[in-house]
């Protein structure tokens, strides 16, 4: 064996910092949230409320945190979540995830060593809610150390047997990856590999990515449940106070990160009651923004339901918007109208488009055009349209239409005088 | 002066225009170019210093294994091999017997059959079995997935092998992690790609049977050393999915391939090295460029003169490849050649460049078109070096001496048909190397290719990929990883913080992805792409990150396949160039500044009056400026400064701190002259270091700090040799040890180099290095104080 000298280490030491930053001087980490002073036991049974549980694998450790109906998260009650018929889940997922009793569904959420992903990223605690008949209870698994993860695992299946459907945020691409990598490991077979997952990111983002800045759990929980934090612990600092829980085995400073893990679990829960509805009955849903109904209205569209969409839009449309907003509004609309061969409707969407300045109003013009042209049979209407499209932004096929007109207008005139012209004021 | 290149004119030969017959028996042109070089090696003072004949061998060929597939036979007999290359049969049996084979026969010695038989029979048999194959470029995964297609396909098999590599779209990946059979990548995507993602690859890893290294040859130095602690995170992660795949490997020539096979796998290897290929009769051509001026020690550019030499072959239609030893030679070479051949148009076009920055779909068109002989000329980087299937051509001229003797022989073996002539010819530049080569044939003839060395076991490398080890599985008590006391690196990771001891095991406690910031080499994969924008815009190259800022500068003349560009704009932060397409007389060449600052000596001793240390340090290289270059003549026409962004490189150096006092000892000389001799020292030992440690005297840099006079007023320079590679690759512990060697060896070079006052082949030429530097350098070399005198010779002796 070659030996290592005292220089060595002393290299391989600079080297390692070099390489990791800062990242394991804990003293060089970020100024940290106040916590609770240590009490006299540090274990996490009396810190953190919870138990050691023996499985044939070893031990781990449980917590349960309750949450009654009556209660409020933000300004959503609990008791909310008991009233969720099971057949919701089938409108957001395209019919993918069949009805289901809200009793087995699981909200899932993880928290972890760190995001870079890998085989060397490990969930250290999972959180998983599940609505009871008096209220939210969320059971915390938590491996105190690397040798728990096992048994933890073992514990985290068997009660996932009684689970249909799975609920996460970003859980597609992030936890139900990592859970899949940590089975693996440890040479367990995936729970996760029998439920339907619904991740409510994707949801969530097409009703309100064209209104607020972000999408993530925390702001939502913030804009759309009025829930406001307090003490909670970044989740960048998370692993790093897992892995000074791992040295110093002082529990009470794991306090916070039981507490926002439960947290981003019930408001998991809530969103799911507020985004699942807007898509099974998109026609009642309870969104008042005129971002939000687009949001919809645009989901709906690409799901090919023309005609909900087409509602959508109109109630998009009545409520408040931002000007661009408005404008993209009222052209998709007039699109989705021309497909449904609604062309009174298009019409009148594209005669608000054409009356102002924007980013539409050339397109709408020509639009316009064609409907004088091809539904009404007024070429020379056709022809002012087109040119004050043309005026606006000329092309090519603007010129060809133009000059197609103006010779259907020509024959015309030899044929027979022009009849009423309709009153269309474009200016 | 003439005599180089008297040839006369080639008589019409109708092979210019005819597709021509590569089983023709003799090739009688060829026969003729070789009887003038005799000519004219017989005379005195001739270029030519050495012509090595190889004669002709026959092919031993014996039957196909009984127990090769029906469909397998059926389809090679298609393509026309009915009977196997004995080599072949030999590695087919050993890996039947269960053995690791390292295969070591020439180019075109059928080295890919040497793995994809036995492969190709067991996937057959088993639809499930799975086999790795690395190629150390993409470029070779690419057209071995292509050949590999071939067989498959005209087996109607639905064996499924795909590339898996930075360029493979995140959608495919998928897909391939779940199906693939066989998959083509390279070390650094099996390192920070593959390997700490393996729960994604189980079904993959579970069914490995087979490994393939193909280029072992090129997994020396560091780059090797990375390599056998990835083969070692790979064999714990084959342990845990319960495979143990045999390996393949294939290697150019060199001197200990079983020695190198086995130190990459820690696997005990089968070496095949009796090749059973046929090969033409061979000449290997030694060309030193005529000496123009022997006071300043200048001779004909050997540029040119490999450009004349390519004529030779070229004017008679025979097929010729040109190796050059970087990109602005390739692109001089085909321009001057293009020009050349112009006013026959067809033969102009014929005439092609490759190397790394062409876009993969020409090279592609570059290599289909040698193989069938479209193409008359290709003039290329060590690109062409590698197993890329070009076919066999007649001719191979090197404008250059390749560096090492195993690299020169790969290159030569690119020439030769199975059945006619081919010949070699190597044009030594007056870079001291290559005199000191082509001056003493013998060396290169009789000395065995280079010893391929790595160091699995260096702290610092097998630190690194400890730590990827145990991101991607636990260590458990007792595991042993390398040589080390494992158990003593796995507390010492503990106390840094980044892992964690619990129950019987060790895991990874930190939030970073350890293989992210381990490159296995300095090829950064962070390319600029160059966009024409003469008419619309259209992505033309793409070029390494390293030689784009040599290349791609403002105002930079770009070469690409001979013609030029001129350099609009570089956008440094969106990695692209913006090239216009111009006429011009002249090409640009990039001026770089290196200064070192020493970061830590590892050890220091005195040697005579000099200190001598070993340690790391901290390159920062700076682009300062262009010199703006005629063709033909090289005659500077202009300048430019340039503001480029700085580059940092840790690196280690072996450097000599040269005191003051022993300076100013040599009362008789100006400081600009103990300076010159300073930097004259420099280019001597760079030249004995590389010999020493049979390295490419490219991987050695050579600096010298200290050149202005300190706040003081003394002089007290530092000259390094250090490593050419980021994080360095252990050149400069063993210098160290042989200082004192280094420096007899550096006097016996000065004291035998005929020249007066300087030439290429020692100090550098007197105009560069000043009238002094020779008998300066000599000096220093010899550690004793001399008096200047007029006559150098006198010196010479004295300080001998």
């Amino acid at each position: 064996m070659t030996p290592i000298t005292a220089a060595d280490i002393d290299r391989l030491r600079r080297r390692i910092e070099r390489i990791e930053g800062g990242r394991m001087e804990p003293s060089r980490a970020p100024e940290r949230p106040v916590v609770e002073e240590a009490s006299d036991d540090s274990s996490a049974e009396q810190c953190l409320n919870g138990h050691v549980i023996e499985n044939d694998l070893g031990s781990y450790f449980l917590a349960e945190r309750f949450y009654p109906n009556h209660d409020l998260h933000g300004s959503f009650e609990i008791s909310r979540l008991g009233e969720m018929p099971g057949h919701w889940l089938e409108g957001i997922s395209k019919g993918e995830i069949p009805a289901s009793d809200p009793a087995r569904w699981a909200f899932l959420d993880t928290e972890t060593t760190g995001l870079a992903g890998g085989t060397g990223t490990c969930a250290f605690l999972v959180g998983v809610g599940a609505i009871e008949p008096d209220g939210f209870r969320v059971r915390l698994f938590f491996m105190r150390d690397y040798d728990e993860e096992g048994p933890m695992l073992r514990a985290l299946s068997e009660f996932l047997a009684n689970y249909d459907v799975l609920v996460t945020y970003n859980g597609k691409s992030y936890d139900a990856p990592l859970m899949e990598t940590r089975y693996r490991l440890r040479r367990q077979p995936n729970p996760l590999d029998r439920m339907h997952h619904l991740d409510l990111l994707h949801g969530s983002r097409s009703l309100w990515k064209l209104r607020l800045e972000s999408c993530r759990l925390m702001n939502l929980e913030s804009e759309i449940l009025g829930m406001e934090r307090h003490g909670d612990i970044p989740g960048e600092l998370i692993p790093h106070y897992y892995f000074e829980y791992l040295r110093t085995k002082q529990a009470f400073k794991l306090v916070p990160m039981f507490h926002h893990n439960a947290m981003d679990i019930v408001s998991l829960a809530c969103l799911t009651e507020i985004v699942l509805p807007t898509f099974a009955t998109p026609e009642q849903a309870a969104l008042h923004h005129g971002a939000d109904l687009l949001g919809l209205a645009r989901w709906l569209r690409r799901t090919g339901d023309h005609d909900a969409a087409a509602s959508i839009y109109r109630k998009a449309l009545a409520a408040n918007m931002a000007d661009a907003e408005l404008f993209a509004a009222l052209w998709e609309a007039a699109l989705i109208e021309r497909k449904r061969g609604n062309h009174e409707a298009k019409r009148d969407l594209l005669l608000d488009l054409s009356s102002s300045r924007n980013p539409f109003q050339a397109r709408a013009l020509e639009e316009l055009a064609k409907h004088c042209e091809h539904r009404e049979k007024r070429f020379s209407q056709a022809l002012e349209l087109a040119r004050q499209a043309s005026s606006l932004e000329p092309s090519a096929q603007l010129d060809r239409r133009m000059a197609r007109l103006q010779r259907r207008i020509d024959r015309m005139d030899v044929a027979k005088p022009s009849l009423a012209v309709l009153n269309m004021t474009t200016a | 002066m003439n005599l180089a290149l008297d040839f006369g004119e080639p008589k019409p030969d109708k092979t210019l225009t005819v597709a021509k017959n590569p089983l023709a028996p003799t090739d009688s042109s060829l026969e003729r170019v070789v009887e003038t070089f005799e000519a004219m090696k017989s005379q005195p003072h001739s270029p030519i210093t050495a012509i090595r004949h190889e004669p002709a061998r026959e092919a031993e060929l014996v039957e196909m294994p009984d127990n090769v597939d029906a469909r397998l036979t059926a389809t090679l007999k298609q393509r026309g091999v009915s009977k196997l290359y004995s080599h072949q049969r030999e590695a087919f049996d050993q890996i039947a017997d269960g053995k690791n084979i390292v295969v070591v026969t020439p180019t075109a010695s059928g080295k890919s059959l040497c793995y994809n038989l036995p492969v190709l029979n067991s996937l057959l048999n088993d639809p499930d079995a799975c086999a790795l194959y690395l190629f150390p470029t993409k470029a070779l995964s690419e057209d071995q997935l292509a050949s590999f297609h071939g067989m498959v396909e005209s087996m109607g098999s639905d064996i499924r092998a795909f590339t898996y590599d930075g360029d493979t779209p995140s959608d495919a990946r998928r897909a391939i992690r779940r199906r693939a059979n066989v998959v083509l990548t390279n070390p650094d995507m099996l390192h920070a790609g593959v390997l700490p993602h393996h729960t994604k690859w189980a079904r993959f890893f579970e069914k490995l049977q087979y490994i393939v290294v193909d280029e072992l040859h090129t997994y020396r130095g560091v780059f090797g050393s990375h390599l056998a602690n990835v083969f070692r995170r790979l064999k714990r992660i084959c342990n845990f999915y319960g495979s143990d795949p045999q390996f393949i490997c294939c290697s150019a020539t060199i001197a200990n391939p079983k020695e190198l096979a086995e130190a990459l796998t820690s696997k005990s290897f089968v070496q095949i090295d009796r090749n059973g290929a046929p090969s033409g009769e061979k000449y290997f051509v030694f060309y030193n460029p005529p000496v123009v001026n022997r006071q300043l020690g200048i001779r004909r550019s050997y540029i040119n003169e490999a450009r004349r030499m390519a004529q030779v072959f070229l004017d008679r239609g025979l097929q010729t490849l040109v190796f050059t030893n970087n990109r602005l030679a390739t692109e001089i070479l085909v321009r001057y050649l293009k020009d050349h051949y112009e006013r026959s148009t067809d033969r102009a076009e014929r005439i092609r460049g490759y190397r790394g920055g062409y876009l993969p779909r020409e090279r592609r068109e570059i290599e289909r078109q040698l193989r069938e002989g479209e193409t008359l000329g290709v003039v290329s980087t060590s690109a062409l070096e590698l197993g890329i299937d070009i076919g066999s051509l007649d001719a191979c001229v090197m404008a250059g001496y390749p560096g090492s003797i195993a690299s020169t022989w790969q290159r030569a073996g690119r020439a030769g048909r199975r059945q006619s002539t081919s010949v070699t010819v190597m044009v030594a530049s007056s870079a001291p190397i290559d005199q000191y080569i082509v001056e003493r044939p013998d060396y290169f003839f009789e000395a065995p290719a280079e010893r391929a060395c790595i160091n699995a076991d260096n702290l610092e490398i097998l630190v690194d990929h400890l730590k990827c080890a145990i991101f991607e599985l636990p260590f458990h008590d007792g595991e042993q990883y390398g040589t080390h006391d494992t158990a003593k690196l796995l507390s010492f990771l503990k106390d840094v913080g980044v892992v964690h001891h619990s129950g019987d095991s060790w895991h990874w406690t930190s939030e970073s992805y350890p293989a992210d910031a381990i490159a296995l080499r300095s090829i950064s994969s962070d390319n600029f792409v160059v966009i024409d924008i003469s008419n619309e815009a259209n992505v033309i190259g793409e070029v390494a990150f390293t030689s784009a800022l040599t290349t791609l500068h403002e105002k930079a003349i770009y070469l690409h396949e001979g013609r030029q560009y001129h350099v609009e704009k570089f956008d440094y932060a969106e990695r692209k160039a913006y090239v216009k397409s111009v006429e011009c007389d002249y090409y640009t060449d990039a001026i770089d500044y290196t200064q070192v600052k020493i970061l830590e000596s590892f050890d220091d001793r005195t040697l005579g009056p000099l200190i001598a240390n070993h340690g790391e340090v901290r390159l920062n290289r700076q682009i300062i400026g262009f010199k703006k270059l005629k063709f033909y003549t090289n005659e500077n026409v202009g300048a430019g400064n340039l503001q480029m962004p700085e580059q940092e490189v840790h690196t280690t150096a072996f450097w000599l701190h040269f005191p003051s006092s022993y300076l100013e000892s040599f009362a008789d000389y100006s400081p600009t002259e103990r300076q010159n001799g300073v930097v004259g020292l420099g280019n001597v030992l760079r030249t004995v270091g590389s010999l020493l440690l049979m390295c490419d005297p490219r991987d050695l840099g050579v600096t010298v700090t200290g050149d202005t006079p300190d706040e003081r007023g003394l002089f007290e320079p530092d000259l390094f040799l250090y490593d050419n590679y980021p994080g360095g690759i252990g050149q400069s512990e063993p210098l160290y040890r042989v200082r004192e060697q280094l420096f007899d060896k550096a006097c016996a070079l000065i004291e035998a180099c005929p020249c007066e006052a300087g030439c290429p082949g020692c100090v550098g030429p007197p105009g560069e290095a000043g009238d002094k530097a020779k008998v300066m350098a000599l000096a220093l070399a010899a550690g004793k104080v001399v008096e200047a005198t007029d006559d150098p010779r006198a010196t010479v002796q004295e300080a001998g």
